[in-house]
């Protein structure tokens, strides 16, 4: 093939294809937020919304701040512009992804008292009831990014994806920490921290596929 | 501190350019406006929905990602497949295209994980492990056949015979490094790994290629300390 006729193939196939350009792509990555963000307090608010009164309000709001700030950080990591098209080192997203949970569970153990206060004896069930809440939060951030962010990743999308994944997690996890009432360590570990874990490995294998740039099949 | 390498080469042979060589030039940060390349501006205009900077953006880009790709593959349709489908895939993402982000990273990388997603398909995964890795010392299938070197008498086909004998990842580095003139945190872009890392690659396929065309060469400063160590 001449590169005429290649050059005219590849614009004949643009111009068959339409392409929303930036200003409405940017209408589209809002609207995708504010749907992600609506539907995270309405699932919020339909399992009770947020119970402070049964805890100490140091722990409360030391937990709170703290992991909000983990939860920005991680996005900003994982879904941040940078002066980059391919995002920001590899080394970074994979810290994020690592590292976000452990930062929950430090920011938890800095700001509450000693252990041995908060510990209450509970059923194993309790703690599945927070993990599946705090899951079914963060899917709705998970989801906006995967939307936002498809097939945009040709470098090393299993790890922007865990790295999206925790980021989301982590959002759920404030927002569970939030509502639940239990200060427990063990609860607030396997409740409230380990969905951070169980979304970054989401993240990972559905970033191999929704993220990743892949040839079209002749 | 700057590694400084000189090649005299008896016979014009543009790409791989074996010249000058300073492994610590980066050339991404500081970068203003009035710096950026016509590829970079062109797309730039195409995202903010002018929808004729798209054949200029091709005839920018299309050249080099099509060499590239010829290159990698040794298969001219299959190039020219891989480029329409860069291009497209650009197209599609063209309103994700950040103000101020340099366009040929980001094609690279487009054009390369296309590429080895292709290779995939077609040639399974053993070739694509190679690419992908740190690269076994093979020579992969796609260097030149015997006929090709018995008349290998330009100096040209010499370096790509070399140049096929190094483990995928140096030449990989090698290539976006000199070949593609990326800066080396363009190139750790497009690869996905360490600045460091494909300074060590490119170092290592840079001394191969000096021991095995060392009668070639006229002029070799010894390198300094930075980039021989290990790699991480």
């Amino acid at each position: 093939m001449s590169a005429e006729d290649l050059r005219a193939r590849v614009l004949a196939a643009a111009k068959n294809e339409p392409s929303p350009p930036r200003e409405a792509t940017v209408v589209h990555t809002r609207r995708a937020g504010q749907a992600a963000t609506v539907v995270t307090l309405l699932v919020f608010l339909g399992i009770g919304g947020m119970h402070l009164h049964a805890r100490p309000e140091g722990l409360v709001m030391g937990s709170a701040v703290g992991w909000g700030l983990v939860a920005v950080v991680a996005t900003w990591i994982a879904a941040g512009r940078t002066r980059s098209m391919l995002g920001l080192p590899r080394a970074w997203r994979l810290g994020a992804a690592l590292a976000t949970p452990l930062a929950l569970a430090a920011v938890w153990f800095a700001v509450s008292p000693p252990p041995g206060e908060l510990t209450v004896p509970h059923a194993v069930s309790v703690d599945l009831v927070c993990f599946g809440f705090a899951l079914a939060l963060g899917l709705a951030p998970l989801a906006a990014f995967f939307v936002v962010r498809r097939e945009g990743d040709p470098v090393d999308p299993v790890t922007t994806g865990a790295a999206l994944g925790a980021a989301a997690g982590a959002w759920g996890a404030l927002l569970i920490d939030l509502h639940c009432e239990m200060s427990d360590p063990r609860h607030v570990l396997v409740g409230h921290v380990l969905p951070t874990v169980v979304m970054a490995l989401l993240g990972g294998a559905l970033g191999a596929r929704v993220l990743a740039v892949r040839a079209t099949r002749r | 501190m700057g590694l400084s390498f000189t090649f005299v080469l008896p016979v014009p042979f543009a790409p791989p350019r074996l010249g000058s060589w300073t492994p610590g030039r980066d050339t991404s940060c500081g970068v203003t406006e009035g710096d950026r390349s016509p590829a970079d501006r062109a797309m730039e205009r195409y995202a903010n929905g002018d929808d004729a900077a798209f054949g200029e953006l091709y005839d920018l880009l299309a050249p080099r990602l099509l060499g590239y790709l010829t290159r990698q593959t040794r298969d001219e349709p299959r190039a020219e497949d891989l480029v329409q489908q860069t291009l497209l895939r650009m197209h599609r993402a063209r309103g994700r295209f950040i103000p101020g982000a340099a366009v040929v990273p980001w094609a690279m990388a487009i054009a390369r994980r296309l590429m080895i997603d292709d290779l995939r398909h077609c040639r399974g995964d053993q070739l694509v492990r190679s690419i992908e890795g740190d690269g076994a010392a093979e020579v992969p299938d796609n260097a030149p056949t015997a006929v090709e070197l018995v008349e290998a008498a330009q100096l040209g086909l010499r370096i790509r015979v070399e140049l096929a004998k190094l483990p995928d990842a140096q030449r990989e580095a090698f290539e976006l490094v000199k070949q593609e003139g990326m800066s080396l945190a363009e190139a750790a872009a497009v690869l996905g790994t360490t600045v460091t890392a494909v300074k060590l690659r490119a170092h290592r396929a840079y001394v191969a290629l000096r021991v095995s065309l060392g009668d070639l060469v006229a002029d070799v400063s010894p390198p300094d300390g930075a980039a021989e160590g290990e790699e991480p």
